[in-house]
């Protein structure tokens, strides 16, 4: 499990996410009492962003995926797949340009300063997370406005040149 | 010749003199780049200067010639400086600075001047200032904690890098640990190379890590590397340092055996986030 939310303490992390989405006047949906689901649509293209609150670790972290354009998202959709920017085998990619962008995406660790890439292997779904550890401070609004642009800043940077690495 | 002179021609940089000391590069570049060599503190400079014409605030990579200083082992390199009618100036004791090191500060601030130039036509500084090099100064931002308190506090012996850079010694690993504005980063540089079939197992591991990272430097090495931003006090920064040497210690034998061997014995991490979000767990 990525992140495992749940344990009963106290934490004020979730409500700074919702003022800071607030004060962006962003709409965003709260799926459970750790969770809050939102979305941007960029420079680079739309995003799903995820808040995901582990109280027991005390960190907030932030997935960003990348959503597919309409066709393609429709077309997931009906095979049963969630539409967000994968890079893989089964979505057409050579072994090559597989190998080409987690290497890139590896560089791409090394050279932010903040946030990581991640892919899964299994369908190479392509995720950006940002943690904000709050152990040894409260979350403030500044640090999870900062970061979510931080975030798509990143994101507007990388994400070109992934494509055209793929062609898709 | 002088010792400029020469640096210049090995280095590859056609220039023309434009000062006792200074001489400004002829390779075509929407930045003009100045090198200059300077007597001060006692010590010669060579200097990289990158003007822009109309200059906003600048924004400083120090964070860049860091990794650039540390990728070439010059482990007192990096001392940056900035005047007002300069976008950049990289500084180098000319004791360390050779003919690829120069090309490289050169190819640097290239690098700055392009992205700069590129965000003042389009007149959005602000993402410059916030992003571009992913390096910033926040104004706002006081004086946070001090990787050099932290040390002290947690008995780690400390060596100043470069401004606001540290080499950590914590237990057997050595951390580099910078600052800046309100970013701190720690970072576990390895000997690790792993061949290209293996980048999938290694972007892959990235989903198994918590609150740290595994990227590939230039090199192609295996770095580890965990990032704060607005930490604040010294305990933060020991608490991260010490998470990141224990992921170290977990995650480093199997990447050794994975660079040895080339099998897939990393465990590729959990499934996506959405599929919990969906229930599918």
């Amino acid at each position: 499990m990525l992140w495992a939310f749940g344990v009963s303490t106290t934490s004020r992390a979730i409500p700074t996410v919702e003022a800071a989405l607030r004060k962006r006047d962003w709409k965003y949906v709260r799926v459970s009492d750790d969770t809050i689901l939102t979305g941007v649509d960029s420079l680079s293209g739309k995003y799903l962003i995820m808040f995901g609150n582990d109280r027991k670790k005390k960190t907030l972290m932030l997935g960003f995926n990348q959503l597919l354009h309409d066709q393609a998202l429709e077309n997931m959709l009906r095979n049963g797949e969630f539409p967000v920017f994968r890079v893989h085998e089964s979505a057409g990619d050579s072994p090559a340009e597989v190998a080409a962008v987690c290497e890139r995406l590896l560089a791409e660790n090394y050279r932010i300063a903040v946030g990581r890439f991640e892919r899964d292997p299994k369908d190479g779904e392509i995720r950006f997370v940002i943690a904000i550890p709050y152990r040894d401070r409260p979350l403030s609004i500044e640090q999870v406005d900062w970061t979510l642009t931080l975030g798509i800043q990143t994101l507007d940077l990388v994400m070109p040149q992934i494509h055209r690495m793929v062609g898709h | 010749m002088t010792i400029l002179e020469d640096l210049l021609q090995e280095a590859g940089l056609d220039a023309v003199q434009a000062g006792p000391h200074h001489y400004m590069l002829t390779t075509p570049h929407p930045t003009q780049i100045l090198v200059g060599i300077t007597e001060e503190n006692r010590c010669s400079w060579v200097s990289v200067a990158v003007s822009l014409g109309t200059v906003p605030p600048r924004k400083i990579p120090t964070f860049e010639l860091l990794r650039l200083s540390f990728e070439m082992d010059l482990w007192k390199a990096g001392l940056i400086s900035a005047r007002p009618d300069l976008a950049l100036l990289l500084e180098l004791p000319v004791e360390i600075v050779t003919p690829i090191i120069l090309r490289s500060i050169v190819g640097l601030g290239r690098r700055f001047g392009a992205i700069a130039i590129n965000c003042l036509r389009k007149g959005n500084w602000h993402i410059l200032a916030q992003n571009s090099w992913h390096i910033y100064r926040n104004p706002s931002v006081v004086e946070g904690p001090q990787w050099t308190e932290a040390a002290d506090m947690a008995s780690w012996s400390v060596l100043s890098l470069a401004q606001n850079a540290f080499l950590l010694q914590v237990g057997e690993h050595r951390v580099i640990a910078h600052q800046f504005g309100g970013i701190y980063g720690a970072y576990i540089f390895t000997d690790i190379s792993v061949s290209n079939t293996n980048w999938q197992l290694l972007i892959a591991a990235n989903c198994a890590l918590e609150g740290c990272k595994i990227g590939l430097d230039s090199k192609k090495r295996v770095v580890l590397a965990c990032e704060l931003y607005l930490p604040e006090d010294e305990v933060t920064l020991i608490h991260s340092v010490h998470h990141l040497a224990k992921k170290a210690e977990e995650v480093l034998p199997a990447l050794e055996t994975l660079a040895r061997r080339g099998r897939d014995i990393l465990n590729p991490g959990p499934s996506g986030w959405w599929r919990w979000l969906l229930g599918d767990r």
